[in-house]
C-alpha cells in the first residue's frame, strides 16, 4: 500500500493556506510543501497557482493526489465560498476524496504544534463586531476542543473565559479589532505572535487526521462538504424542521454539516437531565439523576459530555481507583450512534484518566455488545475475563477489558507524528473513494463537448451541449433531486446556496447529456473540449461559486476554461433556439438588473448602444406591481392584467424617448405611476388596475420600440433578437416583431423556458469564443460590473 | 437631528454630491423611503461626488452593485431580502466593514442588522415632487457625519428643519 497525497487548503481567513501532506499507511502524516502566506481579498486569484507551487515544492503530480482537506471556516463567508468550491471543483475533477475541516481547529493545531501549552482561545472574525470564539486544550503538541462553534460579541466572550474557562492564551484574527477587549478582561493572557493566528498547512493537516477517529473516513463525497454558517444555524435547522427533514447528516457524511460540530467539554450539572435520559435508554439497569448529581460531586472523577448541534447527544466518566482509572458510563444518544461520538469520548475520557496520572484503565461491557466491545478493542483495550452474571436485572455477563490510560488518543499520535516524531496510531486506508456516479465510458462518434455552468445569481445551473451546438442537458438547481444525494442537507435556504448545490447539478447536466450522447451514465470530462463559466455581471459572493469550482476542475481535468458575460449569454439564448441569428445583429436585452441595446457586427464583438441610467425594465414592472398590491416579484402579473386593460387611458410620460441617443430612464415613469396611484386615492376615486397596466406597460414597450427600430436602422443590422428575462412579456415581443419585421430585419425571441438564467445561453455563448480560442486564465476573478463592450 | 427639504430629484441629488467629499471607507447610509421617493437619485448624486464614471442604476435585482470612485462604492438594495439570514449570503457584513462606503437602500428592512455606526437617512414623500429627508445618527462617526453635512448643506442654501 503506497503512501497517500494530500492536499491541504483554507481561504476562511486573511491567509490563504495551501500545503502539501503525505499520509502514509500507518496514519502518519508529513508535511511536505506549505506556501500559506497573507493576501487578502486575493484568494480567487491566487489559489490555483499557489496549489501548483505547493505540489511541486512536494514533488508530487496533481494526478497523484488522492485527497482534499479544505478549511471550512467558520470565517469569511466570501473565502470560504472561494475555498470550499475551488477544492469541490479540484476533487470532483481529481475523482478524489474532499474533506472539510474546521478553520479553527486548524489555527488550534498549529499553535500545539508549535510547542505552546495551555488553554487556548481562538477568535476567529467574525464581522459587524463579533468573534467567532472556541475553546482548546494544548497538551504535548496536540489540541482537544473544549467548546462547539458559536458567535458573539468580544465583550461576552472575554468576560465568560474570565470567569471560568480558565484561558491562559489567546489567538486568531479576531484579535486584529479586539485585542484591547481581551487584553482588559484577560490581562494575563498570553497573545500568540500574529504568524499563529491563521490556518496553515501543518495546522489543518494535523486538525483533519485529528478528526478521523471521532469522524471516521466518511465518503470523501466533494458534494456534501459545506461551509460553516455558524449565524445560519438557527435558521437551517428551522427550514430542515419545516421541509420534515431528519435533523441528523447521513452517518457515512461524517465531514459533512452536523458531524463537524462535535465538541467535548465537562459534564455540568444541568446536563443531567439530557444525561440521564440516554442512560435510561441505553442500559437495562440505568444510573438516575441522583446517582449522577452525587458522582458529580465526588473526588477523583472526570465526566465529559458531547455536544452537537447545542445538543448533548453522548457522555462518558471515568473513576480513580488508586492509580487505575475505571471507565464508569459511557453511552451515545441512539440516533447518533456509528457516527464516532463514542470513540472520541472513550478516547477523552482516557486522556482525563492518564491527566488524573492514572496508568492503565478498566472497563465492563455487556458481553452481548459486540459493537461496543470492537470499539473498546480498536482503541487498545483487551478482554481479559468475564464477570458471569453482572448485570442484575438480566443476569448478562459482562467482559471485563483493560488497557493503557490515554495510550490509544490517536488525534494526539498524529500530532506528534505531525511534529516530527513517529508513531503508527491511526491506521488509514489505502484510499478513499468517494461515491461519484459512475462514469460512462466516451460517447460513440467524434462528438466533443462543452460543460457550462452559471451562479451569477439566484439559479445553480449547469448544461452541456456539443461543440457544433446542439444541447444535451440544461439543469438548474431547484430541478434537481438533491434528497437522493445528500439526504436533505441541500439547499432548502436560499436559492443563493450555490457551494452546496453545484457538484450536484453539474453530474446532473453530464449525467442527461451521457444519456442523450449514447453512453449511458455520467459523461466523462475527457470528453470536454471546454469548460464555460459566467464570470460577470451579477453578485460577487455567488458569481465567485460558480468560478472558483470551475477554475479547480478545470486545472484537475486539464479541460480549458471559457469566461462568459451574463449578458452575453442571454443574447445567445437566441442563437441557441434560432439558427438564423446572426450578426450583424441588435439585441434589445430587458431583465431584472439589465435593460440596454447592444450591437453585435460580429461574432464576438459588443457594443452598447445605450442603456437605463436608472432602473431596469424588469424592476420597474416588478415594482408597479408591488405597489398596485400584486406581490413581488409581480412583472408577469402585471403584464397578464395589462391584457385586459385600455393602453391609452393613462398619458404615462415616455422619457427618452427623442432623446436622441439609446439611453432609457425609468425612474421618471415609476414615480408618475406612484403619484397617480396617490392623487387617484386622494381624490376618492377607485383605481382600475387593468387600464393602469396596460397604461404602463404601453409607456415602457414604446419607448423600448422606438430605440430598437432607430438602433436596427442605424446599425443596419440583418438580424434583432430580444434577450433576458422580460422577453417573456407578450406585448413586448409583439410590438417589436410589428416594428422591426418590416425592415426587412429577422427578429427573434427566445423561447420562454430560456428568457430566465440558465446555463445553456452560457454554453451557446462559449462556443465561438471555444471557436476563436478565447479562455481565461486560472487566476481570473469574478467581475460584479462586467461589461459587455469591446470595442 | 437634521432634516432636509428637497424641492425636486435635482436638490435630493444635490444632497448625495455635498454628503460624497465627507466619507470615509466603512462609512455606512442606510437609506430607506417608500418606492420613487428618490433613493437611487440620491445615491447618483453621492456617485457623482464620489468621482464614480458609469451610470448608478437601481441595485435591486443584483442586490449590490460597486462602481470604482474616490473610494469604491457598494451599493445595496436589500428589497428582495426575506430573512436577515441571507445578509450572511451576501457577506454583507464583510462587505460593510472593507475599504469602501457602502449605501444600504432598504438597510432598515432587518433592525437586527442594523450596523453600530453610520447615517440612517429617511427619505419621505411630501408632494409629487418635494421630500423631507431625516438623518438620524446611528453612531460617533455618524454625528459627525451628520454635523458636517448639515453645514456644507447650510452653505448651499437647502432648506433645513430641526426635529
Amino acid at each position: 500500500m503506497s503512501d497517500r497525497h494530500l492536499l491541504l487548503l483554507d481561504t476562511a481567513t486573511e491567509t490563504v493556506a495551501v500545503g502539501v501532506a503525505v499520509v502514509e499507511a500507518t496514519g502518519r502524516v508529513e508535511v511536505l510543501s506549505d506556501v500559506s502566506r497573507v493576501a487578502p481579498r486575493k484568494a480567487n486569484t491566487v489559489l490555483l497557482s499557489w496549489v501548483l507551487d505547493a505540489l511541486s515544492e512536494a514533488g508530487c503530480g496533481l494526478s497523484e493526489v488522492d485527497g482534499i482537506a479544505v478549511g471550512r471556516g467558520p470565517g469569511s463567508f466570501t473565502g470560504v465560498r472561494i475555498g470550499v468550491a475551488t477544492a469541490k471543483g479540484l476533487a470532483h475533477g481529481l475523482g478524489s476524496a474532499l474533506w472539510g475541516v474546521s478553520t479553527l481547529d486548524a489555527i488550534a493545531w498549529s499553535a500545539a504544534i508549535d510547542g505552546q501549552e495551555g488553554v487556548l482561545g481562538v477568535v476567529g472574525d467574525a464581522m459587524r463586531g463579533e468573534v467567532y470564539p472556541a475553546l482548546f486544550e494544548l497538551t504535548g503538541g496536540r489540541a482537544t476542543r473544549l467548546s462547539a462553534d458559536r458567535v458573539a460579541t468580544p465583550q461576552t466572550v472575554a468576560r465568560e473565559w474570565a470567569e471560568d474557562a480558565g484561558v491562559t492564551l489567546v489567538a486568531g484574527n479576531g484579535l486584529a479589532k479586539h485585542a484591547a477587549v481581551f487584553a482588559e478582561h484577560l490581562p494575563d493572557v498570553g497573545v500568540l505572535p500574529e504568524s499563529l493566528w491563521h490556518p496553515d498547512a501543518t495546522g489543518l493537516a494535523a486538525a483533519w487526521i485529528a478528526d478521523r477517529p471521532a469522524l471516521g473516513w466518511g465518503s470523501g463525497d466533494p458534494a456534501t462538504v459545506l461551509p460553516v454558517y455558524t449565524r445560519l444555524s438557527d435558521a437551517e435547522e428551522a427550514e430542515r424542521e419545516r421541509a420534515g427533514l431528519p435533523r441528523v447528516p447521513p452517518p457515512d457524511s461524517g465531514v459533512a454539516g452536523d458531524g463537524g460540530d462535535l465538541a467535548l467539554r465537562p459534564l455540568e450539572p444541568e446536563d443531567v437531565e439530557a444525561v440521564v435520559a440516554i442512560e435510561a435508554a441505553s442500559f437495562a439497569d440505568p444510573w438516575t439523576d441522583g446517582m449522577f448529581a452525587d458522582d458529580l460531586k465526588a473526588p477523583d472523577r472526570a465526566w465529559v459530555v458531547a455536544e452537537q448541534g447545542g445538543q448533548v447527544v453522548g457522555y462518558a466518566g471515568v473513576a480513580m481507583l488508586g492509580d487505575e482509572a475505571h471507565l464508569l458510563n459511557l453511552a451515545v444518544r441512539e440516533d447518533k450512534r456509528r457516527q464516532g461520538i463514542g470513540r472520541a469520548l472513550f478516547a477523552r475520557a482516557s486522556a482525563e484518566a492518564a491527566a488524573m496520572g492514572a496508568e492503565r484503565l478498566t472497563l465492563e461491557c455487556r458481553a452481548g455488545n459486540t459493537a461496543a466491545i470492537a470499539l473498546y478493542e480498536s482503541m487498545g483495550m483487551e478482554s481479559v475475563g468475564v464477570r458471569p452474571g453482572y448485570y442484575a436485572r438480566t443476569g448478562e455477563d459482562a467482559v471485563i477489558m483493560w488497557g493503557r490510560a490515554g495510550a490509544r488518543d490517536a488525534a494526539g499520535a498524529a500530532a506528534r507524528v505531525i511534529a516530527g516524531q513517529a508513531g503508527p496510531e491511526v491506521a488509514a486506508p489505502a484510499r478513499v473513494d468517494p461515491p461519484m456516479p459512475a462514469r460512462a465510458a466516451m460517447p460513440p462518434g467524434d462528438a466533443r463537448y462543452l460543460l457550462a455552468i452559471e451562479t451569477s445569481c439566484d439559479e445553480t445551473a449547469a448544461a452541456v451541449v456539443t461543440t457544433e451546438g446542439e444541447l444535451l442537458a440544461n439543469v438548474v438547481a431547484s430541478q434537481v433531486d438533491f434528497h437522493a444525494r445528500f439526504g436533505g442537507v441541500v439547499p432548502e435556504i436560499a436559492s443563493r446556496k450555490h457551494t452546496e448545490a453545484i457538484v450536484g447539478v453539474v453530474d446532473e447536466a453530464l449525467e442527461k447529456a451521457g444519456e442523450v450522447a449514447g453512453a449511458p451514465g455520467v459523461l466523462p470530462f475527457a470528453a470536454l473540449d471546454a469548460i464555460a463559466v459566467t464570470y460577470g455581471p451579477g453578485l460577487v459572493g455567488a458569481l465567485v461559486v460558480g468560478l472558483a469550482y470551475a477554475k479547480g476542475l478545470s486545472l484537475a481535468t486539464g479541460v480549458p476554461l471559457i469566461g462568459v458575460n451574463h449578458l452575453e449569454g442571454h443574447i445567445f439564448a437566441n442563437v441557441l433556439a434560432d439558427p438564423d441569428v446572426k450578426p450583424p445583429l441588435v439585441a434589445l436585452v430587458v431583465s431584472g438588473g439589465h435593460t440596454g441595446l447592444v450591437h453585435m457586427p460580429e461574432w464576438g464583438v459588443y457594443r452598447t448602444m445605450g442603456e437605463t441610467l436608472d432602473d431596469a425594465a424588469g424592476e420597474a414592472f416588478d415594482k408597479v406591481a408591488k405597489v398596485l398590491g400584486l406581490g413581488y416579484p409581480g412583472g408577469p402579473v402585471l403584464s397578464r392584467m395589462a391584457a385586459e386593460g385600455d393602453p391609452a387611458a393613462i398619458d404615462f410620460p415616455r422619457a427618452m424617448m427623442r432623446s436622441g441617443d439609446y439611453a432609457f430612464s425609468l425612474s421618471g415613469l415609476k414615480t408618475a405611476v406612484i403619484n397617480h396611484i396617490r392623487h387617484e386615492q386622494e381624490a376618492g376615486r377607485e383605481i382600475d388596475i387593468p387600464d393602469l397596466a396596460a397604461s404602463f406597460q404601453a409607456a415602457i414597450v414604446d419607448v423600448q420600440v422606438a430605440k430598437a427600430v432607430r438602433a436596427v436602422r442605424e446599425t443596419g443590422a440583418k438580424a434583432f433578437c430580444l434577450a433576458g428575462g422580460v422577453a417573456a412579456n407578450p406585448a413586448l415581443r409583439e410590438a417589436l416583431r410589428e416594428a422591426i419585421e418590416p425592415l426587412g430585419v429577422h427578429v427573434s425571441v427566445p423561447p420562454m423556458q430560456l428568457c430566465t438564467d440558465n446555463a445553456a445561453m452560457i454554453a451557446a455563448a462559449a462556443l465561438p469564443r471555444l471557436k476563436r480560442g478565447e479562455f481565461l486564465g486560472l487566476d481570473a476573478e469574478a467581475v460584479p460590473g462586467l461589461r459587455l463592450d469591446n470595442i | 437631528m437634521p432634516s432636509f427639504v428637497t424641492s425636486g430629484p435635482e436638490v435630493t441629488g444635490e444632497l448625495g454630491a455635498l454628503l460624497a467629499p465627507l466619507l470615509q471607507a466603512g462609512d455606512v447610509l442606510l437609506l430607506s423611503g417608500d418606492l420613487g421617493a428618490g433613493k437611487t437619485r440620491f445615491t447618483k448624486g453621492l456617485a457623482e461626488g464620489l468621482g464614480v464614471a458609469e451610470p448608478i442604476t437601481s441595485p435591486t435585482f443584483n442586490i449590490l452593485l460597486v462602481h470604482e470612485g474616490r473610494l469604491p462604492l457598494f451599493h445595496f438594495d436589500l428589497y428582495r431580502l426575506d430573512e436577515a439570514e441571507q445578509l450572511e449570503d451576501l457577506d454583507y457584513f464583510a462587505t460593510l466593514e472593507s475599504d469602501g462606503v457602502a449605501v444600504v437602500e432598504w438597510g432598515d428592512r432587518f433592525p437586527e442588522a442594523v450596523p453600530a455606526d453610520g447615517l440612517d437617512i429617511v427619505i419621505r414623500i411630501t408632494g409629487d415632487t418635494e421630500r423631507l429627508i431625516e438623518v438620524r445618527p446611528l453612531g460617533p462617526r455618524g454625528e459627525t457625519m451628520a454635523a458636517e453635512w448639515a453645514q456644507a448643506a447650510g452653505a448651499l442654501g437647502v432648506k433645513q428643519t430641526d426635529s
